[in-house]
Parts: structure tokens; sequence; C-alpha cells
């Protein structure tokens, strides 16, 4: 007999202090405070509830219904006072008002050291920033808040708390806000002591403007400036500051005609700004004579970068978006909102983390723009000295003998011909060097497949033209002002191509390990171990190579600038040098450049990215990259460029994800700087003991401990032993192994509703085998199906390893019945009897999995036994009972029944524990007594009409509401039917919401497997779906799951945009057959009534006396379902299987070939063709019997209601092939 | 020793009732509070629905 030995969660009462521990007062001071919270917590939870309701939730709402609700407020506020005063709660409305706000964050400041001697405009950016970083960090952790409630959460907590989720996330945030708003904590000042290093090392200088805003001062220092030059610094600055808050999409052609234009204009007010800027800076450089270009274009280029990287930044969410999708707004307003209102300062705020940002994505461009110096060196070719008359044709004096004709120009230029047929002169715009690449630049992203090879094949040859023409300088730059600025342009425009040209090659380029860019990518930013769709995790990847392919461009034209310029002035060298030597100067010229400075900000985001800096690094050495195609052998992998073309060695630089401070390390791994030591090498039991919490990451706690890695959430050395080890560890109060486990890129904890396939992004055969590892260490070799949630699985070296982190421990026999006992129980939400566990043993002590699922289905199709948290004992309801009669009768006589017996109690004691009976004073505003009975149901409304909440206002008019539909439902039909209905009621409620919500996740649990129809016309079975689509405003939604079907299956919609939205429509749903891994897409176009339909199975929507008409996806489900019902057919699951002269067929395609009959008249026949999984057919035919139901309002109508299958049958069809 | 656990145990349920008790208030309101709501939505969703179902009897 095999014993269910899953770990039960707590129930919340009991997670306070086990009563039996309480010794003293001090334990029992504990416990009563605990309960006093949970109250406090449960009454705020209503409260906001009930205001939200007032607020927004409800539509026309009477004078009186207002006095109604606001009687709920008050009788809740006075249970709260109640609570508070017992909790000696001051009003943390008054510490969170935004004067005190800003007054202790200047306090955090000034008590900083550094911060004083920042200018006045670097404290606001300083200030700025740490609001940004306040509130993602409250984001963040209100997100992992809500995630392990929603993991200490029963079964039905979980479907509610899914609904609810958009709510609760903004109710934790309210509560993480008011607990960080002290600014007391020690994170807290290390943060804004890196924001003042940071400030103070690379601070750019900052302006205040005269209504406060911020003005960055992009051009830097100058020094003796006369007052015309300081105009131009100046202007620079504002126009430069002006352009990086445009958005990097206005640039593109997506972009509306309006924001084109106004980028346009913008654009050119830069670029003339640059162009002045450029020259004065020449002219200022302190470098020798001939490195003043030089000098001059490398101080654009790094301007260029940052703003051109800010731009594309700016499409990230801004800070004023997440501030409107906190719904309790009362505590961001006063302390935040003000602020933004009083300057709009936020894009130019976020220039210091972006900065950061900045840094690790240059760290991704890092191979791209390797890859692009590399073929730019392959095209290098030494050239002959230049002739006087070709030098002056580049410096704007056109020279037009026969022997120069071969100059181009850079810009436009008009061109006159000669028409001779038609005597005519033509005069036509000529696009120069620039202009060509531009457009077939833009011919390139409009192409597809071979033509697009083909431009790319073209831009190849045209950059090899270009770079010829200007090796033998024939490049007309134009004029003396414009001709630096002109350089600049061409060789930024080049170093854009090398990188185009390379990262085309890169999306379908594989490393060497047979991984491509993108599925490193995927790994690097962690997408694996999301639960987000294939397309969406395309979309990062897409959106980070086009950061890294910005930065990139940025780099290698920052190595081309040096390359060309060499301290001889541009393109007036006649020999190209030693490529080795120049690069080894690059690097000797630039250690400890200004990435090690930028970096050492702390940004959380972008710290975790940098970690893939090594990784990349070291997949680039692995690739075919850096050896292939024409490039000469050079020592290129030894060149790290930075993202604004600096170059540095990647070996020597690691950046710490706990300060994200560079640590520099010599060749032997060996800590060079001992600048950050201290923030990376804290001892830990020292600070621990001084009762403060340390910033250091969980990675590095754990690290410490077991001696390995500090950065091993980037580090794909994760051997079976290192889990072991971890898993040793696992379950401590820190919870930071637990955190390892789940955050480690190779390997993945599998979710709730995930196989192992899922967790792995692989399909896996079930039956593959697995090395399982118990809790205690054990070691089994099973199959993957010994997997559970929350179970960690790796991968390695095509083995895969399951360690059960869940904390289920398997043997090798019981496996299957545990695991189906384990899935039962979670549904059920309830342990199992000893009878029920009994039988998935089975009378031979195995069942096969059929057997047990069958098994499963058929226990949780039994109405589901709803377990309420938090319900009262019996005796205590009882007891509540007597009390509240007690009280009633007589509230003077506040006397318990069985007296606490307070003055036998040590006074001491007594004064601090004794608990008045102020708790009951409040009970005149309860209006009538609420019996046992009504406990139950309020208890219950806990669970139930939460639905209700959820179910927003607006329905589809005419279309019943989830109750109603309950109701209609309800009607004579049989208890198996009412847990399906549970979910139809919660899936009408999710497409309410899917029509109303604006952001944030719906739910929709299927209820049943999905079928589709495959091309053929058969319905086939799947194991996979996706639903992508949009609303009619364009908001998006999608979610994805392969190798995975089954009734329990939540589809949970990512609604991306924030616009509102009424309607769904262009959902596509495409599913996976099983057996081939076929695509099947549903063939129309369905909008939200034909979703709506086809999830809720068991809902009659079948077209009335429609004979023969084409089907929808409902009719198969209805056939399925009746069987089920009916049980004539066998449907286990998703398998519909046929009597066949007494032999069980499964049957794997269904046709529906013809319907007749109505449900006017009683009965409908239907005639399938069924195909079983060798392709035998069959011919099925159906009757189902129809009844008429009044309606589920007060009109007229009636519904007619279907009561199974009453019979079928079922013939083999023989054709020709003798099937 | 004992006195003194039965005195802990006397508070302790002390505590528990008076939880139990406010929990019960607080799900009272809760309760008044949804058959408002549902109360609420009843009205609007008939109102809603006989003003559709005239609409289309007037086209």
């Amino acid at each position: 007999m095999i014993k269910s030995n899953f770990s039960k969660e707590p129930n919340k009462i009991s997670r306070f202090i086990d009563k039996h521990e309480i010794e003293n007062i001090e334990d029992l001071n504990n416990y009563k405070k605990k309960k006093l919270e949970k109250i406090k917590e449960k009454a705020d939870d209503i409260l906001w509830e009930v205001e939200s309701y007032k607020e927004e939730g409800a539509e026309g709402l009477s004078d009186d219904e207002r006095g109604r609700i606001d009687q709920y407020i008050l009788q809740l506020k006075k249970i709260m006072e109640n609570i508070n005063s017992k909790l000696n709660i001051e009003d943390e409305e008054k510490d969170n008002s935004s004067e005190n706000f800003n007054e202790k964050l200047r306090e955090l400041g000034e008590n900083t050291d550094g911060f004083q001697e920042l200018s006045g405009g670097q404290q606001s950016l300083v200030l700025e920033n740490f609001k940004q970083l306040f509130l993602s960090n409250i984001k963040e952790g209100a997100q992992k808040n809500y995630k392990q409630e929603l993991g200490e959460s029963k079964f039905l907590g979980k479907i509610l708390k899914g609904i609810l989720k958009n709510y609760k996330i903004a109710d934790l945030e309210k509560k993480e806000a008011k607990e960080s708003f002290k600014l007391e904590s020690e994170t807290d000042k290390q943060i804004m002591e890196k924001l003042v290093q940071g400030m103070e090392a690379y601070g750019p200088e900052v302006k205040l403007g005269e209504n406060g805003e911020i003005e960055i001062q992009y051009a830097g220092e100058w020094k003796n400036l006369n007052e015309e030059e300081q105009k131009t610094v100046d202007n620079f600055n504002k126009v430069a500051t002006k352009y990086s808050h445009l958005s990097y999409e206005w640039s593109l052609d997506t972009s509306t005609k309006k924001q084109a234009k106004q980028f346009e204009a913008i654009k050119n007010e830069y670029e003339d700004a640059k162009g002045e800027i450029i020259n004065l800076k020449k002219e200022k450089s302190i470098k020798k004579l001939e490195e003043k270009e030089e000098d001059a274009l490398l101080y654009i280029n790094k301007i260029d970068g940052q703003i051109q990287m800010n731009q594309f930044l700016n499409n990230n969410p801004e800070v004023e978006k997440e501030l409107s999708n906190i719904k309790d707004q009362k505590i961001w307003k006063k302390a935040l909102t003000g602020v933004i209102r009083e300057r709009g300062i936020y894009t130019a705020a976020g220039f210091i983390t972006r900065s950061v940002t900045t840094a690790a994505i240059g760290a991704i461009a890092v191979p791209l723009a390797a890859a692009g110096i590399g073929g730019w060196r392959a095209n290098v070719r030494a050239r002959e000295g230049l002739k006087q008359n070709d030098i002056n044709a580049r410096h704007g004096q056109k020279d037009n003998s026969a022997q120069a004709k071969n100059v181009v120009d850079l810009g436009e230029r008009s061109v006159q011909y000669r028409d001779n047929k038609n005597d005519a002169d033509i005069v036509t715009v000529r696009k120069g060097l620039i202009g060509k690449i531009d457009k077939l630049i833009n011919d390139i992203e409009n192409a597809r497949g071979a033509k697009k090879k083909e431009l790319l094949d073209k831009l190849d040859i045209r950059l090899k033209y270009t770079q010829g023409k200007i090796d033998d300088g024939l490049v007309n730059f134009g004029k003396k002002e414009d001709k630096l600025n002109n350089q600049y342009l061409l060789i930024h425009k080049l170093s854009d191509v090398h990188i185009l040209l390379q990262t085309n090659n890169f999306t379908e380029r594989t490393f060497k390990n047979g991984k491509s860019i993108g599925s490193e990518l995927e790994k690097l930013l962690n997408l694996k171990t999301r639960n987000i769709s294939e397309e969406r995790k395309k979309h990062i990847i897409k959106k980070t190579l086009i950061g890294a392919g910005i930065s990139a461009g940025f780099a290698s034209a920052g190595y081309l600038i040096r390359h060309f310029m060499g301290g001889h002035g541009l393109f007036d060298k006649s020999e190209v040098k030693d490529e080795i030597s120049e690069v080894q100067k690059i690097v000797e010229e630039t250690k400890g450049s200004s990435i090690t400075e930028e970096a050492k900000i702390d940004s959380t985001e972008a710290i975790k990215k940098t970690g893939i800096f090594s990784t990349i690094k070291k997949n680039y050495e692995e690739s075919d990259l850096n050896n292939e195609g024409s490039a000469p052998e050079v020592s290129e992998e030894t060149v790290e460029v930075d993202a604004t073309g600096d170059s540095l060695k990647a070996e020597q630089l690691k950046i710490d994800p706990a300060t994200g401070a560079v640590l520099k390390y010599d060749a032997h791994g060996n800590l060079l700087s001992s600048s950050e030591i201290d923030s990376a090498g804290v001892d830990l039991e020292e600070f621990e003991a001084d009762g403060v919490t340390p910033i250091v990451t969980p990675e590095i706690t754990a690290a410490t401990e077991l001696g390995i890695s500090e950065n091993i959430s980037n580090n794909e050395e994760v051997t079976p032993d290192t889990m072991a080890k971890l898993l040793a560890l696992k379950g401590r109060s820190d919870g930071n192994v637990d955190d390892i486990l789940e955050n480690n890129d190779s390997c993945a904890v599998i979710e709730k509703g995930e196989g192992v396939s899922q967790a792995l992004g692989e399909f896996e055969d079930s039956n593959m085998q697995a090395t399982v590892i118990n809790p205690d260490g054990t070691r089994i070799e099973g199959d993957i199906n010994l997997a559970h949630t929350g179970d960690t699985v790796i991968q390695k070296d095509g083995e895969i390893y399951i360690f059960k982190t869940s904390g289920v421990e398997v043997s090798k026999d019981d496996s299957l019945a545990n695991a189906w006992i384990k899935v039962t129980e979670e549904k059920l939400g309830r342990e199992l009897t000893s009878e029920e566990i009994d039988q998935f043993d089975g009378e031979d002590g195995k069942l096969e999995w059929n057997e047990a699922k069958a098994l499963h289905d058929k226990l949780t199709s039994e109405k589901p036994e709803v377990v309420v948290e938090n319900t009262p004992s019996v005796e205590d309801q009882a007891a509540l009972e007597e009390k509240i009669q007690d009280l009633q009768t007589n509230q003077e006589e506040h006397v318990i029944p069985d007296k606490p017996s307070a003055e036998d109690l040590d006074t001491s004691m007594e004064a601090e524990v004794d608990t008045s009976d102020d708790l009951a004073d409040t009970e005149h505003v309860v209006p009538d007594k609420p019996s046992a009975e009504d406990l139950d149901t309020s208890m219950e409304a806990e669970v139930d009409t939460s639905d209700d909440l959820a179910d927003t206002e607006n329905m589809t008019a005419g279309k019943p509401d989830a109750e109603d539909l309950e109701e209609s439902m309800n009607a004579g039909v049989d208890q198996s039917k009412i847990y399906e209905q549970f979910f139809n009621n919660e899936n009408a409620s999710a497409m309410s919401k899917l029509n109303n919500e604006t952001s944030g996740d719906v739910i929709i649990r299927l209820g049943r497997p999905i079928e589709m129809k495959s091309s053929d016309g058969f319905f086939v079975k799947v194991d996979g779906f996706r639903f992508t689509g949009e609303d009619n405003t364009g908001r998006h939604f999608e979610y994805f799951k392969v190798g995975k079907n089954d009734p329990s299956e939540e589809v949970i919609f990512k609604l991306t945009e924030n616009d509102s939205g009424n309607g769904i429509n262009n959902i596509e749903i495409k599913g996976y057959d099983d057996i081939d891994n076929t695509e099947h897409v549903i063939p129309d176009k369905p909008d939200t009534e034909d979703l709506e339909a086809s999830m809720e199975a068991g809902v009659e929507n079948l077209n009335q006396g429609d004979t023969n008409s084409q089907l929808t996806n409902s009719d198969y489900s209805n056939v399925i379902l009746k069987a089920e019902v009916n049980n004539d057919l066998e449907a286990l699951g998703k398998e519909l299987k046929l009597d066949v002269d007494g032999a069980e067929v499964e049957i794997d395609h269904l046709r529906l070939v013809s319907k007749a009959g109505a449900k006017e008249n009683g009965e409908i026949t239907k005639h399938f063709i069924a195909r079983d999984i060798d392709g035998k057919e069959y011919s099925l035919t159906t009757k189902e019997h129809w009844r008429q139901e009044p309606a589920w309002d007060d009109s007229d109508k009636s519904s007619y209601v279907n009561d199974g299958v009453i019979k079928y049958d079922v013939k083999e069809i023989v054709n020709d092939k003798g099937n | 020793m004992n006195k003194n656990k039965r005195q802990i145990d006397q508070t302790l349920n002390k505590i528990d009732r008076e939880y139990n008790l406010t929990m019960a208030k607080l799900n009272k309101v809760h309760q008044d509070f949804f058959n408002f709501i549902k109360e609420h939505r009843e009205v609007k969703d008939k109102e809603r629905l006989n003003k559709l179902r005239k609409d289309i009897l007037n086209k």
C-alpha cells in the first residue's frame, strides 16, 4: 500500500505560532499580535474592496446605495480603529506624506558621503534616480510576495488569487510601500551611496532649468570658452537633451507621419549642433595636432552612443505609466506624483541608471561588434599613396579632370544629364554614399527571403566599394566646416552596415555547440523558466538584438575611428599599420576605460544583465564567428569593445552581481582591485550579528557556504553534484538557495501545469529516462513522469536529472500512483482518504497510466469539497454564536462565558496581554447578528463571491452573466456537472475581464481539453496550443503551451498594453497535433463569443435545427462531453474510445459528416467519421435527446438542454485499400 | 507550573475567541457588501436587458 507522503501546506491559522509552544508572556504577546495583524490584514483587504467598488467599480450608484457603502466603510473602519489601538499603530499616512518622504529622501542623501560635494543639479538627479529605483524595487518585491502567497495557498485559493491577481499585486505594492517608505533599510543606504559614487565618478554635469527641469550636460566640461563658444556648447546640451528624449521607434518606418516629422526636425537640429561641437572639440582638443581629429570623433561617438541608447530605452515602460498602474494611489499620489507634476523630468532622471543598462547592452553587443570589425578587416586592403589631386578633391575642391572622376560625394548632389534623344538637359539629384547605403538598408528591412539575401549581397558590395573609395581617398567630404561631421557620419554608417550584415548572419548562425544566438539570449535573459509565450520571447530577443546592434554600431565605429585616424589624420596614411599591434595599443590605451566608471552604479536590472558578459564572451570564443570568413588571423578574441568603442580585456573584468562594481582579475582569476571588495566579500556572520540585513545576493550567500563561484546563477557549470549540495541547503529560512534553484539558467523549476518538457522548453518523450534525486539524497533511475510541480530539472549531456525540490519523495515503483494522487489531491483541494489511495494502488499494485487517469477523472468529477481557509471549528462556531447572543442581550456585560480569569494572571502579564473587550464594542454596528449559518455563508463568500467581484459589469449585452449561466445550467443537471460549471463560471468572468481589464493577466481554465479541426475536416486531438490575438485597440495577449492539454490547464492571457479595450478580435488559436506536431488553426477567426463558447464545455450552443451546416468547434465538444456524462462513449480525458464489436478502439480524429433533426423536435442525429490511431475509419452515429428549459431571465425565451448522447452506433468502414 | 500553563491556555482561548469574533464580524460586513453588490448588479443587468429588449422590439 502506498502512503501519500506529500507535504501539506499548513493552514493559515496554524502558521502563526504553534499554541503548544507558547511558554511565556512574550510568546503570548506575539501570538496575540499576529492574530491582530491577521485581522487587520483582512479588514484592510475588505476595506480596499469596498472603497474600490465605490470609487470605480460601480456605475450609476444612487445616493442611497452610496450611503450603504459608506455604512460598510464605517463599520470596517471602526473595527480597524479598534485593532489599531491594540496594535499601537501610529497613523502611517502621516509618515508617508510627500513632504515627509522627500524630507527623508533628502536626509538620506545628505547623510551620504560625497552628496554635499555634488552640484545642485547632480543632487537632484541622484534623488530622482533613487526614486526610480525605489519604485522598481517595490514593484519587484510585491511580485515576489505575491508568488510566495500563491505558493502557500490551497487549490481554490489559487484560482481566486489568479483571478484577483491584478488587485492583489496592487494591494501588496501598497503594503510593501508602507514598509519601504521609511527609507531606513540598509539597502536604501547602499543604493544611495552607489548613486552618489556613480555621480561623482561618472557624473554628467547637470543643470537645473528655470522650471526645475534637468538638463544633462552631454557636452561635458569645457575650459577657456569665449561667449560665442559657450553658446555653442549650451545649445548642444539643450538640443542633445531634447533629442535624447525622443523615442527610437519614431525613427523607424512604423512611426506615424507626425512622429517622423517631429523626429526629423529635432534630429536635424541635433545634427547641426553636433557639427558645431565636433569642430569646437577639435579646436579645443589638448591632444597633439595630428590626434585632434581622432579625439573629436571619439568624443562625439561616445555622446552620440549615449543619446541613441537613451532613445532606444525610452520605449521601456515609463515611470509615470507604472505609477498609474498602482490601484491604491493614495500613497503614491502624495509622495511621488506630486513630484512628477512639479517637474517633468523622468526621462532625464533615467540617465544614470540607463548608462548601466547601456553598458549591459554593450556587453551583449560585444560579439556583434567584434564580428563587425572582423568583417571590416577582411575588406581592408593596403592602398597606395594618394595623389595630390585626390587630396584636394576630398577637401571640397571638385577636380573636374578625367583622372579624378572617381571621386564620390558623401551627401546628395544635383547632377545634370544631357538627354540626347529628347535634346534636353535633365537635372536630377544623385544620392551620395550615405544616401545609397541608407536606401539599401531600408530596402533590406522591408524585404524577405531571397530578395533580402540579394539585397544583403548588394549591401556587402556597396560596403566594399565605399571602403575602397575611402581607402583610396576618393570621397568628397564637403567643406571644411562640415568635413569632420561628415567623416563621422560615414564612419558610423559603415559601422552600422557591418553590424547589419553580421546581425543578419547572426540570427541564422549557430555557435559551435549548436545553439543559436537566439537561444543563448533566451537563456541569458532568463526567458526559459518564465511562463511567457514563444512569440513574446522572440519579441524580447529581437528587441535586445536591436539594442545590441545599435550599441555594437557605436562600438565598432569607435574602433574604426581609432583604426583610421591612427594619429595621422583621416585617410592620409599610405598604408595600414600592423593591425595586431594597433589593436593591442588600443587595449593598453583604454585600460580602466569609462565603462568601469559607469558600471559602478547600482541597478538591479542592469546588473543581472551584465552577468551575461562573460557567457557571451565565452560562447563567442567557442563559436565559429571569430575565425570564420575572410577575416585575417588577428588576435581579435582578446579585444572586447564596450558600448562606446573603448576596448577592454573581458577576462580581467567581472561585474559583481551584488553591487554592480567592476572587479578586476588577473589572468589567473585573482582579484586585483580592492576598492569594491568590501561590498562583494562581506563577512556575512558579522553583518548578521549586528542585526543588519546585508545587501548580498542569494548567490553570494549560498556560494560562500558551498565554496562555489558567486555568480552561479549565470554559470553553466551547475553539475548534479552542485545541485545536490544546494538541495542539502534548501529550505533555509532566508530562501536563498531556493532562489538559486529557481533562477539558475541551466535548470528549471517545474511550475504548476507543466511537465519536464515545458520546463526544459524541449519536447521530451514521456517515457524518457531520468535520474531522480530525492530530498534525502537517494538516487533512483526512473522516467520523467516522476517529476512534480516544484521540482527542479536539469538536462546535462542529454541526460535528465530531476531534483525533488518539491519535497515529494518518490521511489521507482510507486511513482505513477503517487503522481496521480498528488494531482488528484491538488485538484480536489483535500487529502484523499485511505480507501481512495488504495484505489490508486490497483489490484496488482500497479495501475497503468490510463487507469490512473480514469480514476483521477472519476474522483475529480465528483463535487469538489470546498475547503475554506480559516473556518472556525464547529466548537468555535458554537462558542461564537453563544458569545454573540450574549453580547446582544446584554451589551454592558463584557463577560466572556468561560472567564479568562484575568485576576489569576500575573499582573505584569495582565498589563501586557490583557485584551479588553474592545473588540466587542463595535457590535452595535453590525445590523443583525451573524448566526452560525451566516458565518458559513460569509465564509463561503470569501471563496465564491470573489468571482462576482472579478466579474466586471460590462458583460456582453444580452449574454447571461456567469451567475445566470450557472442558474440556467443548474436546473436538473446532475452533480458531476457542477464542477465543470465552476470553471465555466470562472471562464465567463475571465472572458469578461479580458474584455475590460487593461493590463495584467487574465486566467481562463479550460475545463476540458481543446480539440481542433484539421485542414481535412477532421477534429484532432492537440497536444499543445497557442492563443494569440489582439483587441480592437491593439492590446495584445497570448498564451502558448506545448505538450500538455489537460482540463486543469489555465490559459493565462497576458495583456501587454495599457489601453482600455472593448471586444476581442483577431484571435488565432493554433493547435499542435500530438502525433506529428502538425499545426492546426481554428479556421475562422473567432470573436470573443466563439472563444467563450469553445471553452464553455457543456454550454449548449448548437445551432437550432441547422442541418448539415458548417460545424464549430463546440459541436465536437458537445459530443465528447455528453459522452463523458453518459458514459455511453468511453471518453478518457482527451481520449475518445469507441466500442467496436466489443473491442476498444482509440479514436484520434473525428469528423462530423451530417446532422439531422432539431432541438425543437427533441432529437438530433449526427453522423461522424472517426479515425483511429492506425488510420482505420469508422462510421459513428449518435443520437442526442433535447428538452426545453424555462428561460434564465424573465423573458419568454426558453432554452434547450441536451440530455446527452443516448445511443450510438459504430461500424468500421472498409475501403478499397482493405483497411 | 501547571497553574501557569492553565493561565496561558485561558488567555490563549480568550485571544482565539476574540479573533474568531472579530473575523466573524468582518465576514459579516463582507457578506453584506457582496449581497449588496449582487443586488445592485442584478438590478442593473435587468435594466440593461429590458432596455435592450425594448430597443430590439422598436427596431
